[in-house]
């Protein structure tokens, strides 16, 4: 359960560990298959699929992990606006204790040297 | 995809809809190219032709680098651009806030009688009805904070 929970709230960067490990695998059999032949015609599929292909799997993977960190932080900036919308909303202190009447409120360093 | 589903993903990510269509192209098209060029070269023993597919898939890794790069600058810049916007902000709140919480004898400058090397504010009871002078609050200057007002 909790596993499912993790994938689902990291899909981005479970996909992108994946691909990156695809990727690795595939530049291995990539080099496995090249190896394995001294023509160079049938080197150039392996080339290819396994060189090329692994590479751009790896560059994805990398990429889709950038942009999960850059989706978090714009998240986290969400966070921060909606807080600052918050507190700046709030109504002042010092007029709602004015409107009832009581004295406006002291700064609370005065009070704590005093003390 | 509606009007209200675009200002969504606009408002929720770092990207426009027009750079995810942008790069999801060029991760398609690299994709495409990747595939034809291993179709052409094992489709044929000749050397020469597979050469033209090797410069195929190449091209395809340098489209797939250039649009991931794009996508990540574009990020990386809509992030900063955020930050600085929100840093503006909290500036202004803060120093709102904190204009709210001092009170009107902390704006004005500290004042000391002629004799004395203590600093007071203005409407301190040991000042008042007296004669004064501006007064400095650094402690450098040799003068010393009032007890009874704590300027």
């Amino acid at each position: 359960m909790e596993m499912k929970s993790f994938v689902h709230a990291q899909w981005d960067r479970v996909t992108a560990a994946l691909m990156v490990l695809v990727g690795v695998i595939m530049l291995l059999i990539g080099w496995i298959g090249v190896s394995g032949t001294g023509l160079s015609a049938e080197q150039m599929p392996y080339v290819i699929s396994g060189g090329l292909g692994g590479i751009v799997l790896v560059a994805i993977g990398c990429t889709l992990w950038l942009s999960a960190d850059l989706q978090d932080e714009w998240r986290r900036l969400d966070a921060l606006e909606k807080r600052l919308e918050e507190l700046s909303r709030r109504p002042d202190p010092q007029v709602r204790s004015s409107d009832n009447g009581a004295a406006p409120r002291r700064r609370e360093r005065s009070t704590a040297a005093n003390a | 995809m509606s009007a209200s589903a675009r200002q969504t993903l606009e408002m929720s990510s770092p990207w426009t809809l027009s750079e995810v269509r942008a790069t999801f192209v060029s991760i398609v098209l690299s994709v495409a190219m990747l595939i034809i060029g291993w179709w052409l070269a094992s489709g044929t023993g000749q050397v020469n032709r597979q050469i033209g597919a090797v410069v195929l898939g190449i091209a395809a890794v340098v489209a797939l680098g250039i649009g991931s790069f794009f996508w990540l600058l574009q990020g990386r810049r809509a992030v900063a651009l955020r930050q600085s916007q929100i840093l503006g902000r909290v500036e202004a709140t803060v120093s709102a806030a904190a204009e709210k919480d001092l009170p009107e004898t902390d704006l004005e400058l500290p004042v000391r009688l002629a004799e004395s090397n203590r600093y007071h504010r203005p409407s301190c009871v040991l000042v008042h009805g007296k004669p004064v002078t501006p007064a400095s609050r650094v402690r450098d200057a040799g003068t010393e904070p009032c007890e009874m007002c704590c300027p």
